[in-house]
């Protein structure tokens, strides 16, 4: 076993270790039984066909989001503005579904791209910002949520309404568009694999082709980069625009076969989550798919544990953050040394 | 403070050491950016601070300081130490040969696997294409720069060195050539205009670059070997050749006598001297085509006298298959060997070219702008 | 709540105070994006003492007491163990979001049953002090930057840390200094969105000020005294917000108060160069 492995190894020894105190601590400090709590997390995330059809739906927009997080992670950019851009994503998907016409499978398309078009387009301005005027996506990114979620609640109540429904919420997609479970009693759909193609897309992308490695390393060393003549500008827009879209197609997807409509407020933090997730997987196409996993099943756990033990499922997110802080710690910026 | 040359921040940052009277004062090359009497100004406060009881530690690749400043000294190659003693105990030429003698075994392996480097234009010489010129500056101003406009020509085949100290300017000319800082003016390769802030253009006109800092702008240090070799053109339409890219450097490796475990090792794990050489060898590499243009940046700074003295003979072989090499040097000794015509760069302004057997005093006395 | 102008100020405060902060800890080298999560603890902490002992004064220093306590948590992940500040931001929303909730639900059972703390009065002892307070706080920063060794030394630490160590000050020591104020300021803002604003607490009920107050900085251009207005402004269009909305009148569209202040900020950005007057060393490491 090579050091890096072995010490790859000994964190994830290190984080397993860590989670299960935390989460039985705060299990404890809620009063129940750590013993009847990861049976209830258990029973609600994998104990039945349900139970896997909730985690796996919920894991769709993760994994979309968190592959989203790798890609611009590696191209150096910090898009902090997943959220948003998935809220753009539905959005659109909510527009562009209670109108469709035609055939199932080309509305579907047609639909899918348009999430996937409308979360790009959302982070263009960061992207002109960006490369145009010097401001980082980080801060752009984080304002452009603030005005996506006000945009929802303005649609919601004004073009997108739908007049017949007592909530402010969209017109309910067209039956032929939305995503069926693939079995009875597994509300799973489509979707989920076709996240999973998504994010084994973005891990090829970035270790097997030219451009990938062009990328890795204007993320990795950006003066290196220009000086071997990496043309880094459309690398780094692409890769922001390029996690967006994913972001949006995982809003599309929530709409298509999750919720069927667009309401206010919509979404679950699937973005940070996502970011978490990434960050968690080591930056990594795969690692982040089997985080965000983890982090999907704890979100459908922590219902039957909220339910069951009365442990409030907050843990669903206390857990991923204060995993994240662990690996940062851990994994702590190496400073320049060595010959 | 930010503004201030880095020369002018040296010294004061020297100062500030010495004021607060330290019992240990450890200082790692700290001529690198002085003018030599500059240097010489420095080791006599460093005597007086040492006759005063306290203990003084420099850290030098400098043969000539250590004479001049020390009372002992500690002499280490590859991490070992090779000699330790006191200053009267030994002579120049002694240390000399001893730090020779591996730069010399390294040569002449480095003889055995000379390869052969292409003529610019894929072997049509320079006559051929009618084009004397490989690099023309005409009235350069570096953008934000309070300098003097700078024209430069250099024909196919030559050698330009501008020597200067750090914080002159040197740097930042070169920097623009290689399309990487924006400019005004003009900057032409074998006729074909290079934009400001071009380096893509740079690179397409048959231009390569060392730059001054190998671990911050020469390579990226978390890939690994064989995929910094692979940076200026990644083998492969849709995926990466991986075979054709591990062959590459392996060879690559070989001819350039890198010292790594495998071309899968990340690269910033390599020590100066085998990054510089990697730096080197992707640069020069056949299958990015003959090189036009080499503009380097204090290749040798930092290396031990075997490295550094492998990487200057690389240079010669580029300029002598018909590059234009514009190098940039902070080291009177270095430049007066490498045979190209001198320019000193002061506060960004160039001076005339130099006659090759100008005294070392005199170059000095220009580099820190003192009247000749 | 009367005046159009009470109303204004008491949005103001919060996103000033909070601005203070995270400007201080921006000028040392650090940006802290976990600032609304950290307005989320001194929220939370405000609401469970101000339950417990009745008292406004003990609820803000709860929220104070709350925010060093994530101001340390970030110093020792980005500070000390230098993990990059933005990641560890993240990542602390998350803790702080997630926290909050289930402390929330644990004092307030499943049924969600909405508690309430007593606020502070209207006198110079309650609010009109507090909003003095707050308001005297970017002239005081803004003279503490140039006017005092820390301030300096702080300045320094954004600047050229390299610098500041090799004259024997420890950045890492600088950095967490900055890092706690801007953690007691952070949680004394949320705590005060409790004790004027809203008597209780609802999840996530910063709703993105944190982020607001970052945006701020950057509007400002780093300087503490440009707060003062930026901060009246944005405050004044969120009361206007609450006028309309009160009124009933939907000429225009509510969510476009809500998103004002962002569209606002991003102008500011677009107009101005990105980094002009941000501290050279902002996001790089401590050496």
């Amino acid at each position: 076993m090579s050091a890096a492995a072995a010490r790859r190894a000994l964190l994830a020894a290190v984080l397993v270790t860590g989670v299960v105190t935390l989460l039985a601590s705060l299990v404890l400090l809620a009063g129940a039984s750590p013993a009847d709590a990861l049976a209830a997390l258990v029973r609600g995330s994998v104990g039945s066909t349900a139970a896997l059809g909730e985690t796996l739906t919920r894991a769709t927009s993760l994994v979309l989001c968190a592959a989203g997080a790798v890609l611009a992670l590696r191209a150096g950019v910090l898009n902090i503005g997943l959220d948003g851009q998935l809220l753009a994503g539905a959005a659109a998907a909510a527009a562009a579904g209670a109108l469709f016409p035609g055939v199932p499978a080309a509305a579907r398309v047609t639909l899918l791209l348009a999430a996937g078009a409308a979360g790009a387009l959302f982070a263009a301005p960061a992207a002109w910002l960006a490369e145009r005027r010097g401001v980082p996506p980080v801060l752009s990114t984080l304002l452009l949520n603030l005005v996506a979620a006000a945009a929802v609640t303005w649609l919601v109540r004004g073009p997108l309404q739908d007049p017949s429904a007592d909530y402010p919420q969209s017109r309910p997609l067209r039956a032929e568009v939305r995503f069926a479970p693939l079995a009875p009693d597994f509300r799973t759909t489509a979707a989920f694999p076709l996240a999973l193609l998504a994010a084994g897309g973005v891990g090829l992308f970035l270790s097997r082709t030219p451009s990938g490695l062009r990328l890795r390393a204007s993320g990795a060393a950006p003066l290196a980069a220009r000086a071997i003549g990496v043309a880094d500008v459309p690398l780094r827009t692409g890769a922001l625009l390029g996690s967006a879209a994913l972001a949006g197609l995982a809003g599309g997807l929530e709409v298509a076969a999750v919720t069927g409509r667009l309401f206010d407020p919509f979404g679950s933090g699937a973005g940070y989550l996502g970011i978490a997730a990434a960050l968690l997987g080591g930056s990594r196409a795969g690692g982040a798919v089997a985080a965000a996993l983890f982090f999907a099943a704890l979100g459908a756990g922590s219902g039957a544990l909220q339910r069951d033990t009365g442990v409030p499922s907050a843990v669903a997110m206390v857990v991923p953050g204060v995993l994240v802080l662990a690996v940062l710690l851990l994994e702590r910026r190496r400073t320049g040394a060595g010959g | 403070m930010a503004e201030l040359p880095v020369g002018t921040r040296q010294r004061i940052e020297i100062a500030g050491a010495l004021a607060a009277d330290p019992a240990i004062l450890v200082l790692d090359e700290p001529t690198a950016v002085l003018a030599p009497h500059e240097a010489s100004a420095l080791f006599a406060s460093l005597k007086r601070h040492a006759a005063d009881g306290k203990a003084v530690v420099l850290i030098t690749h400098r043969l000539a300081e250590v004479f001049e400043a020390a009372d002992r000294l500690t002499l280490l190659a590859r991490g070992q130490t090779v000699r330790t003693c006191l200053i009267r105990e030994t002579t120049p030429d002694e240390i000399g040969s001893l730090l020779l003698g591996s730069a010399e075994r390294s040569e002449r392996k480095r003889e055995e696997t000379t390869e052969e480097i292409l003529l610019p234009g894929g072997g049509r010489d320079a006559a051929g294409r009618g084009l004397p010129v490989a690099l023309e500056i005409r009235d350069l101003v570096p953008s934000g720069a309070q300098v003097p406009s700078v024209s430069l020509s250099l024909g196919v085949g030559e050698m330009v060195v501008l020597l200067a100290i750090d914080g002159n300017g040197a740097d930042l000319l070169a920097a623009c050539v290689a399309g990487l800082r924006p400019f005004s003016g003009i900057v032409r390769i074998g006729g074909e205009p290079v934009s400001s802030g071009g380096f893509l253009s740079f690179r397409a006109l048959g231009g390569r670059f060392v730059p001054a800092d190998r671990r911050a702008e020469g390579l990226v240090a978390p890939l690994t070997i064989a995929e910094n070799l692979a940076l200026p053109a990644p083998p492969g339409r849709f995926f990466l050749a991986r075979d054709a890219m591990r062959e590459n450097a392996a060879e690559r490796i070989q001819s350039f006598g890198v010292r790594a475990a495998s071309p899968e090792v990340a690269a910033g794990t390599l020590s100066g001297g085998n990054q510089q050489k990697l730096v080197l060898a992707r640069e020069l590499d056949p299958r990015l085509g003959a090189p036009w243009v080499l503009v380097a940046i204090h290749p040798t700074r930092g290396l031990d006298l075997a490295a550094a003295a492998d990487v200057l003979g690389r240079i010669e072989e580029v300029r002598e298959a018909g590059a234009a090499v514009l190098l940039v040097s902070a080291d009177p000794d270095e430049a007066r060997l490498l045979g190209g015509t001198l320019r000193v760069v002061y506060r960004g302004a160039l001076s005339e070219p130099l006659p090759a057997g100008v005294p070392l005093e005199t170059l000095g006395r220009r580099m820190a702008g003192l009247a000749a | 709540m009367s005046g159009f102008l009470e109303i204004a100020l008491l949005f103001t405060a919060p996103l000033l105070l909070a601005a203070c902060g995270e400007l201080v800890l921006e000028r040392a080298g650090l940006i802290q994006i976990g600032i609304e999560g950290t307005m989320l603890i001194g929220a939370f902490s405000a609401f469970a003492v101000g339950l417990e002992t009745g008292s406004p004064a003990l609820a803000l220093a709860a929220g104070a007491g709350g925010g060093a306590v994530a101001g340390g948590v970030f110093a020792a992940v980005a500070v000390a163990g230098r993990a990059d500040p933005i990641l560890t931001g993240t990542a602390w929303n998350l803790v702080a979001f997630g926290g909050t909730a289930f402390g929330y639900r644990l004092l307030a059972g499943a049924t969600g049953a909405v508690l309430e703390v007593p606020t502070l009065g209207r006198s110079l002892a309650g609010v009109t002090g507090a909003l003095l307070a707050v308001f005297a706080l970017p002239v005081a920063v803004h003279l503490g930057l140039r006017l005092t060794r820390p301030g300096l030394r702080l300045a320094a630490a954004g600047e050229n840390p390299e610098a500041l160590r090799s004259q024997g000050i420890s950045v890492v020591a600088v950095r967490t200094g900055a890092s706690l104020f801007s953690g007691v300021t952070a949680g004394l803002a949320g705590a005060l969105l409790v004790v004027t604003v809203s008597p209780t607490f609802v999840e996530g009920m910063t709703s993105g000020r944190g982020f607001l107050a970052l945006a701020l900085v950057v509007f400002a251009r780093w300087k503490p005294l440009r707060l003062l207005p930026a901060s009246l402004l944005i405050g004044a269009a969120s009361a206007l917000q609450v006028r309309l909305q009160a009124a009933g009148s939907s000429a225009i569209p509510y969510a476009f108060f809500v998103a004002l202040p962002a569209f606002l900020a991003l102008a500011a950005l677009a107009v101005s160069p990105g980094r002009g007057g941000a501290p050279k060393a902002l996001g790089s490491p401590a050496p």
